[in-house]
């Protein structure tokens, strides 16, 4: 299919999106939680991709470069985007119910919590439980050293942790 | 893993874009083509009116020149008649004046 989409087949080339759009577009959307930008940067992804498909050497490295393209495009769009409004722990709905295991309230609440971290932390949480990567991987996505992956991991996930607490006791009696 | 991370695996789960993403995707890849091929067109067209003014001015520098040498090529015919001519005249003129001194 790589082949066939470098060799100049749309219709190949429709496919490989299809396999991949998946990826991209959860990446910005996790990322910027704005669906209008999440399309649109996985649409600019796949258009940079079309026009450099000839780079692509293998289907791994085909995922490795969508990957790339998509955190340092998902930065640069979160930093034009900085004036938006973050959603904190306070702006989130409160849960009706009490919240268990597999709860779609308590995934929104974390989803909502991860789009409150930093920049580099919200990309690493991203990658790490959206894209199962290891560090050493994250580290080379991003550009960054492993133990800044790592730290930037056990601070944020202690964060979410905490906060999560909080709203936990704040609905539990 | 612990139960957290377990709990934001799930919450970050992939989703889906929405409905009609790789198609709208193409339709964008697909419309420069038109301006590609157009580009492609002008640049042909320009060329094409470049070759055929100079196509026609070259013609018409032939035309030019085929029309000279043929002016010339009289102007030397009446020439020649004109001192044909003269050479006649002079020639009666001189016979006139023998037959007057006899």
């Amino acid at each position: 299919m790589l082949a066939r989409s470098a060799a100049g087949d749309e219709a190949a080339f429709a496919d490989l999106m299809r396999e991949h759009q998946e990826m991209v577009y959860s990446i910005g959307w996790h990322y910027l939680r704005d669906r209008t930008a999440a399309e649109e940067l996985a649409q600019e992804v796949f258009l940079h991709l079309y026009r450099n498909l000839k780079a692509i050497q293998s289907p791994a490295h085909l995922v490795y470069w969508l990957r790339k393209v998509t955190t340092h495009r998902c930065i640069d769009q979160g930093r034009r985007m900085r004036l938006r409004p973050r959603v904190g722990l306070e702006d989130a709905p409160e849960p009706v119910a009490q919240v268990d295991d597999g709860d779609p309230l308590l995934a929104e609440r974390l989803r909502r919590l991860v789009a409150g971290l930093p920049e580099r932390s919200r990309m690493i949480v991203v990658l790490r439980y959206q894209e199962d990567l290891e560090p050493a991987e994250i580290a080379e996505l991003l550009d960054i050293p492993l133990g800044t992956v790592k730290s930037n991991l056990h601070r944020a996930l202690a964060v979410l942790k905490g906060k999560l607490e909080r709203a936990m006791k704040g609905i539990r009696p | 893993m612990t139960n957290f991370e377990d709990e934001l695996k799930a919450a970050l789960r992939r989703k889906e874009p929405p409905l009609g993403f790789a198609n709208r995707v193409m339709r964008r890849i697909e419309r420069p083509r038109p301006a590609f091929r157009l580009r492609w067109a002008a640049w042909a067209v320009a060329a094409g009116l470049i070759l055929s003014a100079g196509g026609l001015r070259y013609h018409s520098y032939q035309v030019e020149r085929a029309q000279g040498e043929r002016a010339k090529r009289q102007l030397l015919l009446a020439l020649e008649i004109t001192s044909e001519k003269l050479s006649l005249v002079q020639r009666k003129v001189d016979a006139l004046s023998q037959r007057t001194i006899q």
